[in-house]
């Protein structure tokens, strides 16, 4: 993540410090696309409004129960005036400011949907328990992609992303990218991101999915126009063939287990839909939507003992020799 | 001047005629409003008690990455268990037992208006939570969060016992709620003494009256959310199957009609409780009474129009979403009028810092800024990026623990002198205030921070690396001084009933009618029924020479009686022959708990069981006793 290149300036309260300090942190108050930042300095400005309507009603409330007060009598008796307090400090001043963040509010949502172009690049999002397909539809299927948990896009420009639900509902978010977006079966939904430069943004799924829900991570990765047209021949592309013998013996153990019920190896007979498309696997980042980094002990751990790793998730573990494991790891790292 | 002079003969006449049997049968088959109000606030403290344990273990959980002390389907089952009965079964009980306890003393009466129902509610509202907890047992407690979102909570992906416990425990629970919400507001309206005229209702009572009318709007929602989602799942209905036609955004816009009302439901009579305390303390009427209640109300009815809030995201039309924006922002205005008159009567009053008055403080501060972050979720595209995540965690519980528990504290200082007699231990409770506030903020302030920095509720752990372990690791460590602070209030309330200093009829001072008769509350309530001539009846010859009540009714000892009264001036109508002790409350709660099993493990003979006892308890309740004459 790219701290350097934030355009963002925001303005300086209490809580800044906290925040900057926590760099690594998927903050939306760090946001790094226009979407982000209309949300963010909206928020800056209803947190500041919010600390100052604190502090001033906690200063009076302390300043109304410790004045120095003279030898009253024992009770006291209601007087004209006193109910000043309620009209000036309770509607009038508190009216203005609701109305002020109303519209402010109204003005930002209006300012979001107006930076939808109609012509964008549209990616289809579909929410699993607990993985995320990612699907770039083209005019025929050899010019569609297809992977998981990751989705690249061209840096400086809106993307618009197509939600779809496989069984129950789910939340798309990106926190410096833009805001929520649920995902819900049954009804289409639409969400809009941008980074304004290159980056790795991490996103994760916001509404309670089941057990898994913690683990349903998944990373924008923004590219150069130039490097995102890169990654997209290179992911049209049909799976590459095995170089060596231990590939070749993998590609084979895989061919010939339950694994291709779920998973899908474009250009072999693996045609599974109910797992991650696995055609470029070792050109990802992550596995098991954000649980593990894509490296081949994580990868070997989650082939042998799915549920180690990410208990109640949907992958069964397939017995498979240490022989066969290591034949599998070679031939899905060489799934570039 | 408080109490009338009234000869022992009466007295015990009045003892003899109100109390309650001794042994197991008083126990099974009492109406004292009294008790039934203490059975509720120990029964929604113990289920407070359990929700505060879940919720520490979740924070446990939570203190540092990676933790495996709980399993992920354990911490599911904890955090929405720790909703449910942080919202169901305590929030709303607590308040139901205040105001079992306190409403007739309050407003001058002998019990509440419809006795038998009132011990209905208390059993239901105890079995239904023992339903909803027995659960655990079975390793099945509802998993899909209080909110209980479909298809997650449907069959198809969650075919255990989970969701059943939740919707028929909801279901069941629902009646108890809303038959108490009847009986408050026929309380209210019929009970009163004479001369207490709408206008001169002690604060106390308007939240719970508010809030009432708003149950019997809200519950059926929910009630019928549950019942399509018990067919969906068991019957093979399919209201909220997208596959087959349904929709699930409809049990959304179901459960949240009930839902943010709710909120309301159960906030309105801790601050009304705050408002009665406030008054005694500051030692004057309350500046702006009338503008109180009408914030009471305007919150309540305005409570109907801002569920969408909860849905921002689910991609309705803007214009939907702008409409809820718009409510929802102005339903801060009330709160900031009652801000603003709580502030206006502390600054012209003279305080006397005693411990509920700490708490009602401590209530202002928190309430106004779980009210201002209330407001930061008000504004649709903020929303996007604050909705489901540690900031509205923190939000709620600066709403629910500052407006709920710290009043509700306030109030058991307030009221414990005179539920039994004794004072609770100033010393103790200063430190029980200090420990509990510190905590608290200490907790979850830094959740808001969690939020801001992208951490998502529910998510049972988090890997390290997300810059979120430091303010996790300090709201645990606030949570446990918070856990603290209320044992402290434990170890007050037990030392306090044995050792507590005697408390006297009117220990604080105060204006408002309860303290006109005994500490503990005598059986009867009051020997002879007061005609009240002021809002603060006790304070008002001081204020203006005038006495605030005067006894002019007989002390009706004769039978089971008191008065009823007209709706709005409280002119004297009837006198009220009140029904006593009974088995039916008990034996119609068992039978419709009995029926609710059967449906639970799909025994239907059990349900006709239950159904045959509902029916039979009904019959005997309402067969006329030997005697008497119609109603």
């Amino acid at each position: 993540m790219r701290l350097g290149s934030n355009r963002f300036r925001s303005p300086s309260v209490a809580i800044l410090p906290f925040i900057t300090a926590c760099a690594q942190a998927p903050s939306f108050m760090r946001p790094a696309g226009q979407f982000g930042e209309r949300e963010a300095w909206l928020g800056w400005v209803l947190l500041g409004i919010s600390s100052v309507v604190v502090v001033v009603i906690a200063v009076l409330v302390l300043a109304a129960a410790l004045r120095p007060r003279a030898g009253s009598p024992d009770l006291i008796r209601p007087a004209p005036g006193e109910t000043t307090w309620i009209t000036v400090g309770g509607a009038i001043i508190p009216a203005l400011i609701l109305a002020a963040a109303f519209v402010y509010s109204v003005v930002t949502t209006s300012a979001i949907t107006s930076s939808q172009p109609p012509a964008a690049i549209s990616i289809l999002v579909t929410g699993h328990q607990w993985w995320w397909e990612v699907n770039y539809p083209g005019l025929q299927p050899a010019q569609s992609i297809a992977t998981a948990n990751e989705i690249h896009i061209p840096a400086g420009v809106p993307v618009r992303i197509e939600l779809r639900s496989a069984d129950v509902i789910h939340s798309f978010w990106i926190p410096q990218l833009a805001g929520k977006t649920d995902v819900i079966p049954g009804h289409p939904n639409l969400a809009w991101i941008q980074a304004d430069t290159p980056g790795v943004y991490r996103g994760m799924c916001a509404e309670y999915c089941g057990s898994q829900h913690g683990n349903m991570g998944l990373i924008v990765v923004a590219d150069s126009p130039d490097r995102f047209r890169v990654w997209r021949e290179s992911q049209l592309a049909s799976a590459v063939q095995p170089t060596d013998p231990d590939q070749a013996i993998g590609r084979a153990v895989f061919e010939h287990s339950p694994c291709v019920g779920c998973h899908t190896i474009r250009g072999t007979p693996a045609l599974g839909k109910a797992g991650p498309d696995l055609t470029h696997l070792a050109s990802r980042q992550q596995l098991a939507a954000g649980a593990a980094p894509n490296t081949r002990g994580f990868l070997a751990g989650w082939i042998a003992d799915p549920q180690g790793i990410k208990p109640g998730n949907h992958m069964p573990r397939v017995p498979l020799t240490a022989q066969q494991l290591q034949g599998v790891l070679a031939y899905l790292e060489s799934l570039y | 001047m408080a109490n009338p002079p009234v000869d022992a003969a009466t007295l015990a006449r009045l003892e003899r005629l109100w109390e309650t049997p001794r042994g197991l049968r008083g126990i099974l088959t009492t109406v004292d409003h009294k008790i039934i109000g203490k059975r509720y606030l120990i029964t929604a403290f113990l289920f407070l008690i359990a929700g505060g344990l879940e919720a520490f273990v979740m924070r446990l959980q939570l203190s540092r990455p990676g933790e495996h002390l709980l399993s992920p389907d354990q911490y599911n089952q904890l955090f929405t268990m720790h909703g449910v009965t942080m919202i169901f079964l305590y929030a709303a009980p607590i308040l139901s037992g205040f105001g079992n306890y306190l409403w007739p003393l309050a407003v001058g009466t002998r019990d509440m208006a419809f006795p038998r129902l009132n011990a209905l509610s208390y059993w239901i509202f105890l079995f239904a939570g023992l339903f909803l907890y027995s659960s655990f047992l079975l390793g099945q407690a509802p998993n899909a969060g209080w909110f209980n979102y479909v298809p997650l909570a449907g069959a198809g992906f969650n075919p255990g016992l989970n969701i059943d416990f939740y919707v028929l425990g909801i279901t069941f629970l629902g009646i108890s709620t809303t038959v108490g919400a009847v009986n408050f507001i026929v309380t209210l309206l019929k009970l009163r003494a004479p001369g207490m005229s709408i206008t001169r209702l002690p604060i106390l009572v308007w939240g719970t009256l508010s809030t009432s009318f708003a149950v019997i709007f809200a519950m059926p929602a929910l009630t019928v959310a549950c019942i399509m989602l018990y067919l969906d799942r068991r019957v093979g209905s399919h209201f909220f199957d997208a596959a087959k036609g349904g929709s699930p955004l409809l049990w959304q816009h179901l459960f949240w009609i009930f839902g943010h009302p709710w909120v309301y439901i159960i906030v309105l009579p801790g601050i009304s409780m705050a408002s009665e305390i406030l008054q005694t303390f500051t030692r004057r009427p309350l500046v702006g009474y009338s503008v109180l209640v009408g914030a009471t109300i305007a919150t309540t009815v305005l409570g109907f129009g801002v569920w969408v809030h909860h849905m921002f995201a689910t991609g309705l039309p803007p214009l939907a979403t702008t409409f809820f924006s718009a409510v929802s922002m102005t339903i801060a205005l009330p709160s900031a009028v009652s801000v603003f008159a709580w502030i206006a009567t502390i600054w012209h009053g003279k305080p006397v810092f005693r411990v509920p008055f700490l708490f009602v403080l401590g209530f202002i501060i928190l309430f106004v800024i779980g009210g201002v972050s209330g407001v930061a979720t008000a504004a649709v595209p903020y929303d996007w990026q604050l909705t489901d995540t540690y900031f509205v965690v923190a939000h709620l519980h600066y709403v629910l623990i500052g407006i709920n528990v710290f009043p509700v504290i306030a109030a058991a200082y307030y009221w414990f002198p005179k539920m039994t007699g004794r004072m609770m231990s100033e010393r103790l409770g200063r430190w029980n205030f200090w420990v509990m506030f510190l905590g608290f903020n200490l907790g979850f302030f830094p959740m808001h921070i969690a939020g801001l920095l992208g951490m998502p509720r529910r998510i049972y752990s988090y890997a390290p690396g997300m810059g979120w372990d430091l303010v996790n690791l300090v709201t645990t460590i606030g949570a446990g001084l918070f856990a603290v602070g209320i044992l402290l209030f434990l170890i007050n309330l037990v030392y306090s009933r044995r050792r507590g200093e005697p408390a006297g009829d009117n220990p604080w001072d105060a204006a408002s009618l309860e303290w006109a008769t005994g500490s503990p509350a005598p059986v009867y309530g009051f020997a002879r029924i007061p005609h009240v001539e002021s809002r603060v009846p006790l304070w008002e010859d001081r204020l203006s020479g005038i006495p605030g009540i005067r006894y002019e009714l007989p002390p009706l000892d004769q039978d089971h009686e008191t008065v009823g009264t007209s709706p709005l001036e409280g002119r004297l109508q009837a006198v009220l022959h009140m029904p006593s002790d009974s088995w039916w409350p008990l034996l119609l709660a068992v039978s419709m708990a009995t029926a609710t099993a059967g449906l639970l493990i799909s025994l239907w003979t059990v349900s006709i069981l239950g159904a045959l006892g509902i029916l039979g308890s009904v019959a005997g309740w309402l067969w006329p006793a030997p005697g008497s004459v119609a109603p």
